[in-house]
C-alpha cells in the first residue's frame, strides 16, 4: 500500500503543539517550538493520527494528501 | 407558505428573514434560540439583507471558510465599520492609512510577513513569562473591592483588566495608563457601526493621539530596549529578513488593543454570568482552581465574545446547497458553530468538564487569534483571583442587561454583582 504525503506550512505555525501530540513520529519541533516535519511520507497506518493532527491545528497549517497529492481531509 | 387552517402550529418553521429581523433588530436579549433555529433550516446558510452577507451557521462550513484563505479573503477593511471615514479630511485619511494595515484585515503575503513577527511574542512559553505581570495588574484592580460590596463589573473591573494587562505587557509607563485607557476605548469605538458623524470624527482624532503616542514608544524602544512586548516586536525579524517599519508596527500594536480589550471584557462578563447560572460549576471552580482552564474554554464555546466574523469571496464557491458568487460576503457565525449539535453533544448545556477544544471562539486558519494564549492566561488569572477573594460572588440586586444593538459582540451592557 502506498504511503501518504504530509505538507506543513511552518510559516503559519503558532506552536500549539497539537500535531506533536496526535502524531509524534511525523511532527516535531525545532528549538523555538515551531513545527518541523520528521516524516513527509508516513505509512497509511497513521492516517487516523494525521487526520487528528489536521483537525487540531488551529491555523490550518497541515495538509494530508494521498500519493497523487489529492487532499484526504 | 400556505394559508393557515386556523390550527396552532407552534413548530411551524419561520422564514430566515423573520429570524434575522429578530436577531439583528436590536431587541432580542437571548439570541441563542434564534441561532439554533437558523442552523436547522435548509443547509444552515441564509442571506441577511441587513448584514448584506451570507450567514453561515454550521460548524463544518464555518471551519472550512477559515481553512481556505484563498477563496475567503480577509482584505475587507473598506467594508468594516472601521473603514468609515471622510477621505477629504487629511486627519481621517491619516487614520485610515494606518488603521487599514491591521494584519487581521490582510491576506498573504502581507499577512504572513506581519504574523511572522507577531507570533513569536505569543507562543504559550512567551505568554507564561507575562503571568506575574498579568496577575499583578489583576490583583491591584481587585484591591479596590471588598467582600459583600455591590458593583456593576462591566464598566469597572471587566473593562479595566484588559487595558491594564495590555498596557503592562506592551510596556506603557504607569503614568500614561489612564490616558491610554481613554484612547483605547476611543479607538475601539471606530469599529462600532453606530458611531457616526461627530462621534466618529472624535473617535478618529482620539485614535490618532493613541497612534502618535505608540509611535513615540516604538522609537523609544528602538533607541533603548526594555523587557516588554514593544521591544520584542521592534527586534523581531520578518520572514523577508528585515524589520517592521514604525507605521506598519504601530497598526499591529493598535490591533492588540481593539482585539484584546472588548473581547476579554466580554469573556469576564459572560463567564461570570455562566457561573451565576450554574452555581455547582462556580463551587467546583472555587474549590479546585485546576479546573479553571477547561472551564474558560467552555465559556468561550458557549458564549464567545465575538459572534460573527466576515470574509469576502474571491471566486464562485459552493457551500452547502448555495453557490456564492465572487465578491459576495460570507459571515461565519462563530457562536452558532460552537453550539452545533453535529459537533457538541447537548450543546446548550454549560459543562466545565467537557472537551470544548473544537470551539471556534478564536476562529480557525491563518487568522486564528494570535493573542489566544494571552486571552487564555487572562481568563485563568481573572477567574482564579475572583473566586479566591469572592468565593460567594453572586448576581447583584439590579438585573443584568444584555447588549442588543451590536450583532457582532453581544456581551453584557451591565452585570451587577454582589462580591
Amino acid at each position: 500500500m502506498s504511503n501518504l504525503e504530509v505538507v506543513v506550512h511552518a510559516d503559519r505555525c503558532m506552536g500549539s503543539g497539537g500535531c506533536r501530540k496526535a502524531a509524534p513520529t511525523v511532527f516535531g519541533a525545532d528549538s523555538e517550538g515551531w513545527v518541523s516535519l520528521l516524516d513527509s511520507m508516513p505509512s497509511r497506518d497513521l492516517l487516523d493520527d494525521l487526520l487528528e493532527a489536521y483537525d487540531v491545528c488551529p491555523v490550518a497549517a497541515i495538509e494530508v494528501l494521498n500519493d497523487r497529492w489529492e487532499p484526504l481531509t | 407558505m400556505t394559508a393557515s387552517t386556523g390550527e396552532r402550529a407552534p413548530q411551524a418553521q419561520r422564514e430566515p428573514s423573520e429570524i434575522f429581523d429578530d436577531l439583528f433588530g436590536g431587541v432580542v436579549m437571548d439570541p441563542f434560540p434564534l441561532y439554533d433555529e437558523l442552523r436547522e433550516i435548509g443547509d444552515g446558510i441564509h442571506f441577511s439583507e441587513l448584514l448584506q452577507s451570507y450567514v453561515v451557521t454550521r460548524h463544518a462550513d464555518a471551519r472550512r471558510i477559515g481553512s481556505d484563505h484563498r477563496t475567503f479573503s480577509s482584505d475587507i477593511f473598506a467594508i468594516t465599520p472601521a473603514g468609515i471615514h471622510d477621505p477629504n479630511d487629511p486627519e481621517h485619511l491619516r487614520f485610515a492609512t494606518i488603521a487599514s494595515r491591521l494584519f487581521m484585515l490582510t491576506d498573504p503575503p502581507v499577512h504572513t510577513r506581519i504574523r511572522s513577527t507577531f507570533r513569536a511574542a505569543f507562543t504559550p512559553d512567551a505568554v507564561k513569562r507575562w503571568e506575574p505581570t498579568i496577575a499583578q495588574a489583576t490583583k491591584e484592580l481587585l484591591d479596590d473591592y471588598q467582600v459583600g460590596q455591590e458593583v456593576d463589573i462591566m464598566p469597572r473591573f471587566a473593562a479595566d483588566v484588559p487595558v491594564a494587562v495590555v498596557a503592562a505587557v506592551l510596556g506603557v509607563p504607569r503614568e500614561a495608563w489612564s490616558k491610554f485607557r481613554e484612547w483605547s476605548f476611543g479607538y475601539a469605538s471606530t469599529f462600532d457601526p453606530l458611531v457616526q458623524g461627530e462621534r466618529r470624527d472624535a473617535a478618529i482624532r482620539t485614535s490618532l493621539e493613541l497612534f502618535d503616542y505608540l509611535a513615540e514608544l516604538i522609537d523609544a524602544r528602538r533607541a533603548e530596549p526594555q523587557e516588554d512586548l514593544i521591544t520584542t516586536l521592534v527586534q523581531a525579524e520578518t520572514i523577508d529578513g528585515d524589520r517592521m517599519e514604525t507605521a506598519e508596527m504601530l497598526a499591529q500594536v493598535a490591533l492588540l488593543l481593539v482585539a484584546g480589550n472588548e473581547t476579554t471584557t466580554n469573556l469576564i462578563g459572560n463567564g461570570l454570568t455562566l457561573l451565576f447560572d450554574n452555581p455547582e460549576a462556580r463551587a467546583a471552580l472555587a474549590a479546585d482552581s485546576s479546573l479553571i482552564p477547561r472551564a474558560v474554554e467552555e465559556m468561550l464555546r458557549i458564549d464567545p465574545p465575538l459572534h460573527i466574523t466576515m470574509r469576502r469571496v474571491t471566486q464562485e464557491v459552493t457551500i452547502g446547497d448555495h453557490t456564492i458568487p465572487e465578491g459576495a460576503v460570507v459571515a461565519p457565525c462563530i457562536v452558532s458553530a460552537n453550539r452545533d449539535p453535529r459537533v457538541f453533544e447537548d450543546p446548550n448545556a454549560f459543562d466545565i468538564h467537557r472537551d470544548s477544544s473544537k470551539h471556534l471562539a478564536f476562529y480557525h486558519g491563518i487568522h486564528f487569534c494570535v493573542g489566544a494564549p494571552l486571552a487564555r492566561m487572562e481568563g485563568l488569572v481573572v477567574f482564579e483571583e475572583i473566586l479566591k477573594r469572592f468565593p460567594d460572588i453572586r448576581p447583584g440586586s439590579e438585573p443584568a442587561i444584555r447588549r442588543t444593538l451590536n450583532a457582532v459582540s453581544r456581551g453584557w451592557e451591565t452585570r451587577p454583582v454582589q462580591l
